[in-house]
């Protein structure tokens, strides 16, 4: 308990009369405090060589109809320790400005006017606030998240304003490619906008939330338990990760302990869904680079993979299996034992293409200082996941806090520093031979017992949780809190794409436009975790 | 170059090695798509669409390009526009922001051309109904010829869905059985 404190106290110390109130909700520490203080103490927080917190997640809560105000929420993860810290404030009444920290901490930058286009709450002083979730066509004053808005009052599509409000760089010889949102292959819809001077990208403008499907809101609509069907479909690649760290989340809430047996299963799914995934896109890497072969092999291997998913669960994305208090599926000993047998196959199948990859010059060359993401930028942007891992960011959650069976389960976590294309192709390499490897040693130590744990309390109305999974992208959180009649008050989930987006932005600076596929493959990012 | 050539030869051959699509809800077939379908049933050219899905189904679209399925050997390309498909497939709900650039997709295809709803979302909007933000499924925009259902389906099932629709004699056949005197 004591180093959750200690952050705590320091802040204490420093900022005595702004912070109102200090709680401890599920071992996480809330520092409640003064509005006008949010920036110096954030700001303190993000510097500070004892903190060096990121920020990993930012939202904002509308407390009505029980109480008039609005509530936003600063999660940071501290440095050395991985521990959380929450830093929250309150908007009374009828107020709607805050101050930004998006001009101190880069990270919060997409958050904050995602908070404006949902909530219509103004960050002032930050630097673009362009519309983010809302396109130029909705009419004004439409923030979905806002209580009073009904969730069935379907939005109109009109034809959108001629000029689309980018930021441009003007000059001679400078010229723009606009690409999507529909592209070329079988791809989720996304627009990019490229400013080149010759070759080179100058800039990259994203305009995305194509897809924007108002999940947060239809969230509020389900019961706590049924919420899980909904959580498997906020992206379809990361099913599992997803209902994963919603079924925690009510699990937390509901103080439900999940037994040892079902814990043990939902590591090996995690880690099925993270290899097929991986070896999908290792495949996708090398086809963009035109070299179809490996292509060819890398996504048999991968359907090779689904269709064991679908044996062992009835589904080839791992729908259905989570529940909340466990997991809706028993495989028996004798298909686990098939299955780790199948991947030793798959593996060695796969280390032999490895080695022919490894030696392809083409391949190298085009992977090689291309879409290079640096350490100190990764860390201002708070990027996670593989990408993070890739540029120097050594963090993982499997390792770091951890959940599931991790805490039994010794994960050795990838990591390279170039922060290139090569080093993300690296990290996913590792990483398939790492699941491959744990899903052995879970068939191994699996444990019996019962799948499902019970309910022991019934969550009052504002009690909430926090959960987080290493989905194979990274960090999945979620924010969950309990609303009347066992419903969802406020559900805010953050797939990881939604911070590595930003970052796309910076990586493509000084490319040609021809290595974008490439590097848009190389973060493999979610359009419609992100979009939601 | 030695290894490569091993490792395609110790691979082998694994097209159609696939289990069979299980015995499930039915396609829905229009009459009238049978006899669109008439013209592309050597060739057909499609063209995804993604209008909100949830990512499953164009994964299983893109599952279909694999060496284990490989569509290509039933004559089913893969367009990278519009302009070159003769058969778009949709999936997901329509989101308020995709409902124009789908029809803008609707316009520029040429006819005649094939309306393939892929999925449930883009059925009935799924899980997704009565969201804010979806505008309907996708015959409520343009019109739709073939349903494919599933959350989503196998590409085993979108298979036995695509070569359904294809069935048949093609115009050719027809005129070259009357022409060689075959009955
Ligand atoms: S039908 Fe299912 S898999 Fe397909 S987009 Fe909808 S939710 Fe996703």
């Amino acid at each position: 308990m004591e180093t959750v404190f200690q952050p705590v106290e320091h802040l204490q110390s420093i900022f005595g009369p702004a912070i109102n109130r200090v709680s401890t909700d599920h071992g996480v520490p809330v520092v409640h405090v003064n509005t006008n203080q949010i920036l110096p103490i954030t700001r303190y927080i993000h510097i500070n060589e004892e903190f060096r917190g990121t920020l990993s997640l930012l939202w904002a809560v509308d407390h009505r109809p029980r109480e008039v105000r609005y509530e936003l929420w600063y999660l940071f993860t501290l440095g050395d320790s991985k521990d959380w810290l929450i830093v929250s404030t309150d908007l009374l009444g009828d107020e709607r400005l805050f101050e930004s920290i998006t001009p101190k901490i880069h990270a919060a930058n997409w958050y904050e006017r995602e908070i404006r286009d949902m909530f219509g709450l103004i960050a002032q002083g930050h630097p673009d606030l362009r519309r983010l979730v809302r396109h130029n066509h909705w009419p004004k004053g439409v923030h979905p998240l806002h209580k009073n808005f009904p969730c069935n009052s379907v939005l109109q599509w009109r034809q959108p304003p001629g000029s689309v409000d980018g930021h441009f760089i003007h000059g001679e010889g400078v010229f723009e490619v606009p690409v999507g949102p529909i592209h070329a292959g079988i791809i989720e819809p996304g627009h990019f906008r490229f400013t080149v001077a010759g070759e080179p990208i100058m800039h990259l403008d994203l305009q995305h939330f194509w897809k924007h499907r108002g999940v947060e809101k239809l969230f509020e609509q389900q019961t706590l338990s049924d919420g899980v069907v909904l959580a498997e479909r906020i992206s379809g690649d990361t099913t599992f990760g997803h209902s994963l760290t919603y079924c925690q989340a009510v699990e937390s809430l509901m103080d439900i302990h999940v037994p040892r047996r079902a814990r043990y299963l939902r590591s090996l799914f995690l880690e099925l869904e993270r290899l097929h995934n991986h070896i999908g896109d290792v495949g996708g890497l090398c086809n963009d680079t035109a070299y179809a072969l490996a292509h060819a092999h890398c996504s048999r291997l991968k359907e090779r993979v689904m269709q064991l998913n679908d044996h062992l669960t009835g589904s080839r994305f791992l729908r259905g299996v989570n529940c909340v208090g466990g997991v809706g599926i028993d495989p028996p000993a004798v298909q686990l034992s098939d299955t780790v047998t199948e991947l030793e196959r798959i593996e060695k199948d796969f280390s032999e293409l490895e080695q022919i990859i490894a030696v392809n010059a083409s391949l190298i060359d085009r992977f090689e200082n291309t879409g290079i993401v640096k350490k100190q930028t990764a860390w201002d942007h708070g990027v996670v996941g593989v990408v993070g891992r890739a540029s120097g960011i050594d963090r993982d959650l499997r390792r770091d806090r951890p959940f599931a069976a991790y805490d039994e389960l010794s994960v050795r976590v990838a990591g390279s520093i170039n922060g290139d294309v090569r080093s993300r192709v690296q990290v996913r390499m590792a990483e398939i031979h790492e699941s491959i490897r744990l899903i052995g040693e879970i068939q191994r130590t699996l444990p019996d017992g019962p799948l499902k744990g019970r309910r022991q309390v019934v969550p009052v109305p504002g009690a909430w949780a926090l959960s987080a999974v290493e989905g194979w992208r990274g960090e999945i959180v979620c924010f969950l809190m309990a609303g009347e009649h066992e419903g969802i008050h406020r559900c805010k989930v953050r797939d990881p794409s939604f911070v590595n987006w930003p970052a796309i932005q910076l990586a493509v600076i000084g490319n040609i436009i021809p290595d974008f596929p490439l590097i848009n493959k190389s973060f493999s990012l979610s359009y419609a975790g992100n979009d939601l | 170059m030695f290894e490569i050539l091993k490792k395609s030869f110790k691979t082998g051959i694994v097209t159609d090695q696939y289990p069979p699509a299980p015995a499930g809800q039915k396609i829905s077939v229009a009459p009238t798509a049978q006899k669109k379908a008439e013209l592309f049933r050597k060739s057909l050219t499609i063209r995804e669409v993604d209008t909100g899905s949830c990512n499953a189904c164009e994964m299983e679209m893109n599952a279909l390009a694999n060496p284990v399925y490989d569509i290509e050997r039933l004559g089913i390309h893969i367009a990278a526009s519009p302009r070159h498909a003769d058969a778009l497939v949709v999936t997901g709900p329509v989101t308020v922001n995709m409902e124009g650039p789908l029809k803008d997709v609707y316009k520029t295809t040429p006819n005649p051309k094939l309306v393939i709803a892929l999925g449930d979302c883009a059925i009935n909007c799924g899980i997704f109904k009565g969201s804010y933000a979806v505008t309907g499924p996708v015959d409520q925009h343009i019109p739709v010829d073939v349903r494919i259902p599933g959350c989503p389906p196998r590409p085993a099932e979108i298979i036995e869905a695509l070569t359904e629709l294809r069935k048949g004699e093609t115009t050719f056949t027809r005129w070259f059985r009357k022409f060689s005197g075959e009955p």
